[in-house]
């Protein structure tokens, strides 16, 4: 009997291998590697010299990784809760019968599957002071503009506005595929019992959706954490707002790529990495308090 | 049966895997790496030239374009497939010198197989690490003072020249400048090497001392050069930094909403297709002395072909009069090999590009010292502040200094 179990087991490894080889070397192996290099000292092609824990030491005194966290954190908390609200609104809007349904779900998909440069490049022209249509449309309406791509006050909410535009389509995807495995008999009964729609959506819906829900915002929280390109195209170092927009990803770029001091770029993924894990574990830690799987 | 027949398959198999690598041994192959897309048509023809007078070598040439090209140039470097022939560009050459990735070129050019005099001296020296020399200067790009001559007309200004200085400049933006209408007379931006580097080399100033030990920011030449260029942002004759994190230098330009701007030689490909303005160039205003920026790219050779003739052969033969002419005749970049420019100022006769050829004999590259890449964040951290009026143009230059010689001094 054991062996049997054992044999099963080798052939469920073995139809794995292709992937789980593939994910070794292209993604654990990286992470071993980097968080060897974290140790190092190394610029160039400079062989890596073994020195410890210094970059770490430097990391935490260094106020610009310091501000980049703070910057990344705002946005992510700024980001997430919005992004994945307006995501389960718009999935339960689009799950109804409304007319256009297919039209609107592609609509709201296009984000994803644009090309992110193209995105950021077409919300700068958006927001610019003088001549986007943002401020046109606030001029308009008689309210004062604001200097969006210019002003560190303003700028990483600039940068959410974009994160949550991008995100809702994924979300609303996986969310809406929640929504639809809900069994209609429920809500037919909630009503017989006399309930009317926002008790339906928080007892009926809300639980019902918690695991898809689940999964929105863990993996909204790691790719905000992660946020790159609309930082990349927006706040480029000559723009007096840089130091209020920099993102976590962006100042790790640009100490492998520009500054090719590689070894403190790989602390400062590392770090990144760490604070990640720990935002996801407590994540997952709390889900029994509210997740609910059938 | 089946047997055999496996054996004969396999059998012809190896014949013709054989055969194949005879073959192949024929011409000796060489790669070219670049970056720029432009510029690969133009260098075409250089190769196609040198492959018609030397059949026995085939040379291959292998774009990628700038995002990628020092990712996967190290990445090829570090796994031992780097191109024979290297485009490089002076910030990195010393990384890979150091690294022992490029061949010394001192003995092609003790031997003559190179001649290094007929090269503008500040970019030979930029491939010259610790005293050797590793690239042959390729191209070249300078920067001038572009202006609209329609704003100028209607001002009633006349028009710039390689006369002018820094009160010319100014006296003229403030006539330019339209604030009804949202021209401004001049753009005066800090974008590091391409803005504001000009000024302070024409002031005497220095944005590093000769060895390399201390910042030349707290200078007081280089100060002043800041406090002339901030005046025109406070005086509402350029945009400020926020401004221009809005609409950059060039969409203010082509847009008439800017009357001159320091741009470079690359440029004139873009502004030559601005055909409905009336666009052109001068040389860059003096200040105490002339000065611009004139940065310059060179070829680099493989260090696995230290000894490979063939290779060689095609670095001399690209260090040459005849392939620099090639070179001009497409117009991208301005060729290395003095002489070789009248060509390249040919190719823009809508422009007065003389200009730009000019400002290679007091060209300055003192931007690209080793440690630059490491402080040059700082830089740009105070110098943004002065350009957006948050700071003194004396505060922020003291700042910068003081942070960037902690840095040297590790």
């Amino acid at each position: 009997m054991k062996r049997k179990h054992l044999s099963d087991n080798l052939w469920g490894f073995a139809f794995i291998a292709p992937s789980l080889l593939l994910i070794c070397v292209l993604n654990l192996w990286p992470v071993v590697e980097n968080l060897y290099y974290s140790l190092c000292k190394m610029k160039g092609f400079a062989k890596p010299v073994f020195i410890g824990f210094t970059n770490y030491i430097t990391a935490f005194s260094d106020g610009e990784i310091g501000q980049a966290f703070l910057n990344t954190l705002f946005y992510t908390l700024l980001t997430v809760p919005i992004g994945v609200l307006l995501s389960l609104v718009t999935a339960c809007f689009l799950n109804t019968g409304i007319k256009g349904k297919g039209f609107f779900r592609t609509l709201y998909y296009i984000p994803v599957v644009s090309a992110p440069v193209a995105v950021a490049m077409v919300w700068k022209w958006m927001f610019n002071d003088e001549y986007g249509i943002i401020n046109y449309i606030l001029k308009a309406l008689g309210l004062s503009t604001l200097n969006w791509i210019a002003d560190g006050n303003v700028i990483l909410f600039t940068l959410a506005i974009i994160g949550i535009w991008g995100m809702i389509g994924y979300n609303m995807i996986i969310l809406l595929s929640g929504l639809q495995s809900i069994p209609k008999s429920y809500y037919e009964a909630a009503e017989v019992d006399g309930a009317g729609a926002v008790k339906q959506f928080f007892s009926i819906t809300i639980p019902l959706v918690s695991p898809a829900l689940f999964f929105v915002i863990i993996t909204t929280f790691i790719s905000s954490l992660q946020v790159f390109d609309s930082v990349y195209m927006i706040v480029s170092e000559t723009n007096p707002a840089f130091q209020n927009g920099e993102s976590i990803v962006y100042l790790f770029y640009r100490y492998m790529f520009n500054v090719s001091n590689k070894g403190y770029g790989a602390t400062i993924g590392t770090l990144l990495l760490l604070v990640i894990l720990l935002f996801t574990c407590v994540q997952m830690k709390s889900q029994r308090k509210w997740v609910l799987y059938q | 049966m089946r047997k055999l027949l496996s054996l004969v398959l396999c059998l012809a198999l190896l014949t013709c895997t054989i055969s194949t690598v005879a073959l192949a041994e024929a011409p000796t192959k060489l790669t070219i790496a670049l970056w720029d897309d432009s510029q690969v048509s133009g260098i075409q023809m250089m190769v196609d030239k040198f492959m018609q007078d030397n059949p026995s070598i085939s040379v291959e040439i292998q774009c990628t374009p700038w995002a990628q090209y020092w990712t996967s140039l190290e990445a090829a470097a570090t796994g031992g497939t780097l191109a024979d022939v290297v485009m490089m560009h002076p910030e990195k050459v010393t990384a890979y010198a150091e690294g022992g990735m490029i061949a010394s070129l001192d003995d092609m050019a003790a031997s003559g197989a190179i001649d290094m005099s007929k090269f503008p001296q500040n970019i030979v020296k930029d491939f010259t690490v610790d005293g050797v020399k590793y690239g042959v200067p390729k191209d070249y790009s300078t920067f001038g003072l572009w202006y609209n001559k329609d704003l100028f007309d209607a001002a009633g200004v006349a028009y710039p020249t390689a006369d002018w200085t820094w009160d010319d400049l100014y006296n003229a933006a403030v006539k330019l400048t339209d604030k009804a209408n949202g021209v401004y007379g001049f753009i005066a931006r800090y974008d590091t090497n391409d803005g504001a580097y000009h000024f302070i080399w024409q002031n005497g100033g220095d944005i590093i001392n000769a060895d390399q030990t201390a910042s030349g920011f707290d200078d007081p030449a280089t100060i002043g050069a800041i406090e002339y260029m901030v005046k025109f942002v406070k005086e509402g004759l350029s945009p400020t930094a926020a401004d221009l994190a809005n609409t950059d230098a060039n969409s203010l330009f082509l847009s008439g909403k800017a009357a001159m701007q320091i741009a470079g030689s690359w440029n004139c490909s873009a502004f030559a297709a601005a055909s409905d303005m009336k666009l052109d160039v001068a040389e860059l205003p003096q200040g105490k002395q002339r000065a611009c920026l004139c940065g310059g790219m060179g070829w680099v050779l493989n260090a696995a072909d230290a000894d490979n003739a063939a290779a060689k052969q095609l670095l001399s033969y690209l260090a040459g009069y005849d392939a620099n002419v090639i070179q001009a005749q497409s117009g991208v970049a301005i060729p290395a090999y003095n002489g070789s420019q009248t060509t390249w100022v040919q190719s823009w006769s809508q422009f007065n590009a003389q200009a730009f050829v000019n400002a290679a004999s007091y060209g300055y590259s003192s931007q690209y010292c080793t440690t630059r890449s490491e402080w040059v964040n700082i830089e740009s951290k105070w110098m943004v502040k002065v350009f957006n009026l948050e700071i003194s143009p004396e505060e922020g230059c003291k700042s910068a200094a003081q942070e960037i010689n902690a840095v040297l001094a590790k």
